[in-house]
This record gives structure tokens, sequence and C-alpha cells, in this order.
């Protein structure tokens, strides 16, 4: 995965970027083609269990350097959903 | 998750729960360790949170709220089973007058660090022992009881629901024996809620070995005729809080916890305090916080 921080201080993150990351995400972890993988669709749909979805978050915090509840996932449940919520998150923690 | 444990290595035909050995693989880790991402207190035991609490805060007022529900003030003689690192003990003698706080835990490491905090106070009116309940033999009755966090290890894993509901019963007969008649008791365990029993998850029996979680009617059903409930809360939303506090400090101390406990445990914390906010914010599973009373022995003959 690529999990490498980012400082989220300097660098401006889209919406689209954290989309991205996500969707490869799942499609290495799930093993689904990427283009197979709706940002619109719950994700409990691919089979994402509580276990990948904390594994998920956690790794998304270390790129992203900020905190995530590992509970992201099932409380905004699609990619799209996610993305928005982590863009107000570090909104507010600038 | 939970705050010590308790039960036994019996011979009994009751089939009780967790052993010592299964509960020190979970708490005897390291102090340090665990002060890494537990508030000051090391309450190991889900938060009771209002607006604007720190994680002690709302450590606190859960001490706060099992020492009124255990009607506490001024009482002799009070028991806390699976004591952990003994806040409750320390909150009993200092705020509500307690005269004397036992503490049982089977974690040899809870103990030690109980027992080195009386030597530095010099303080005579907490005592801990490094056993179960049912082992335990009372210098005199208690007039209060509060167990947070140990109720999760009194029945053992892919037992009968016949056989989960003999060993609460246990429990709370035991209790019944020895305490005073005015005496109330205070629960808090985790409970299964929206989970499937014959589906065990494998992960939750890997954090707590031999452990199965009971459920409220199970509990209830088990106090019957022995105590009263008063009042009963369900707090599952308070859990995932605590442990989302838990799981952020755990991953903002990552080096230092890694150098004290290794790579594989520290990964493996770390999944468990994530996969429980999940759990809690979802409803697999809930906390219950309950109030019971003492009922007067009932002759049937009289």
């Amino acid at each position: 995965m690529n999990t490498t921080a980012i400082d989220s201080e300097t660098s401006v993150i889209t919406q689209t970027q954290i989309e991205v990351w996500i969707a490869n995400y799942i499609a290495q972890l799930c093993k689904i083609k990427r283009e197979k993988i709706s940002h619109s669709t719950p994700l409990s749909n691919y089979g994402l269990d509580s276990a990948t979805a904390v594994q998920l978050s956690g790794d998304l915090m270390d790129w992203l350097n900020c905190d995530i509840d590992p509970s992201l996932l099932f409380e905004y449940p699609t990619i799209e959903m996610a993305a928005a919520h982590i863009l107000i998150l570090l909104g507010n923690t600038k | 998750m939970t705050q010590a444990a308790q039960m036994i290595t019996s011979t009994d035909t009751i089939n009780t729960g967790a052993s010592a050995e299964a509960i020190q693989a979970h708490y005897d880790i390291s102090n340090e360790f665990y002060a890494l991402w537990l508030d000051p207190s090391m309450s190991y035991s889900c938060a009771l949170w209002e607006e604007g609490d720190s994680l002690e805060d709302a450590q606190i007022r859960k001490l706060d709220l099992h020492l009124q529900q255990a009607q506490a003030t001024n009482k002799n003689n009070l028991l806390d089973i699976g004591c952990g690192w003994g806040a409750l003990l320390n909150q009993a003698v200092s705020q509500f007058g307690v005269k004397t706080a036992v503490g049982l835990t089977l974690s040899a490491e809870q103990v030690d660090w109980i027992k080195s905090r009386n030597a530095e106070s010099n303080r005579d009116n907490i005592s801990v022992h490094l056993e179960s309940w049912e082992h335990h033999t009372p210098v005199a009755p208690y007039d209060a009881i509060v167990s947070i966090g140990a109720f999760e290890h009194f029945a053992k894993s892919r037992t009968s629901k016949t056989e989960k509901l003999k060993a609460y019963r246990k429990f709370f007969a035991w209790c019944h024996s020895n305490s005073t008649n005015d005496c109330s008791l205070s629960l808090q365990s985790i409970v299964y809620e929206n989970y499937n029993e014959a589906n065990p998850n494998p992960f939750v029996e890997e954090i707590f070995p031999e452990s199965e979680l009971p459920r409220i009617a199970e509990i209830t059903a088990a106090c019957e005729g022995l105590f009263e409930i008063v009042q009963l809360r369900n707090d599952r939303m308070h859990y995932a809080k605590t442990l989302q506090s838990w799981y952020t400090s755990l991953r903002k101390n990552r080096q230092m916890a890694i150098k004290l406990v290794g790579e594989k445990t520290y990964k493996f914390y770390e999944k468990y305090l994530g996969v429980f906010v999940v759990g809690f914010h979802i409803g697999t599973v809930n906390l219950v916080r309950l109030e019971a009373r003492k009922l007067p022995s009932i002759k049937l003959d009289a």
C-alpha cells in the first residue's frame, strides 16, 4: 500500500485524490479491478469487513497525517462520502 | 475488553470461565504499555462521557456512577471484583468515605501496581488479592459491591446457554451470600447485541481467550430472586468513544509502544481497539451498566 505520509499542513489534498487512494486500496486488498469499483456504492458490497475497514482508516491516517475514526467507512459507507468527510476533517485540523 | 478479570480454574461441575492464564495473557503484558494509552487512573473500561470531557474526566464520572449505584457513601466494606489498577478503590476511599475497599484481580501486574501505590501513600484502607471471587473469603460481609469489566470472563467460550446461566447465577449467589442485607451491586459488562454466537468471530476469541460475552437477558435471568434490578442503561456509544480515544493515543505513542511490547503486539492492539470501535458503533456489541439491590432470602417454610 502507498502509505508514505504526506504533510497535510502544506499539501493541498483534493477529494479526488482521497477517493483514488481509497479505491486503489480496496482494489488491491479485495483483489478487484480498479475500474469495477464505484465511488458511490456502499463498500460492504465489495466484502469489506470491519478489520479491513480499520486497517484502511489506519493507513489513511498515516498517509494524511491526521486522526480518523476507525468507524469512518460505517458512518460514511461510500468512497465519495468518506472522502468528503475526510476533507472536512483536514480543514478542521488546520 | 475490559478491566481486570475474574475467573477460576475450578474443579467443580460448573464450567465458569476463563482461566487465570487466559486472563494474564491479556492483562499482564506491561503496565507501562497500558499507561501509554489509558488515562492517568489506568481505567481500562468504558467511560461515561459528557460534553467537553477529557478521557480522565469521563473515567472519573464512570467511577462515581458505579459508587453511587452501589450506594457506597460511608459504607464500611466495599468489594471491587475485577479491580484493574485500583482506580475505583482509590475513588471509594478518597471521595466516598468508604472505610475499607477490597479489590480482586487475577492479574499479578495489577496487584503489584496497587500494592506499590499503597506503600507509597502509606495507606491501609485499600487491599488487593490475586484471586477469583469464588476463592475469596471476606473478613466481613460486604455492604457495597462493584464489578466493572469482569463479567465478560465469567463464562467460558463455547459453553451451552444453560451452563452460561449457571455460571452467572453462581456469581450472583456468591455476592448474595457474602454481603449484608443493605448491599447494592453495580455491574458493568460488554454484552452481545447484534451478534451471532453460532458463528463466533475468531479475532474476538484471540483478544480474550476462553471468554464468552453475556447477553442482557442472561444477566437479568441469573440474578432473579437474589438481586433486584433498580436501573439498567446501555452505553455502547460511550464505549466507541472511549476506544477511539485509546486507539488515537496508542497510535500517537507507536514508537514507544513497539519498544515496550514489540511490533506484533502493538499491531494486535491497534487492530483490536479499532475493530471494537466499529463493533460498538454498529451495535455488534453493547455496554450494559446496571444497579441491583440485594433481595432478602426467602424462607419458604416460614
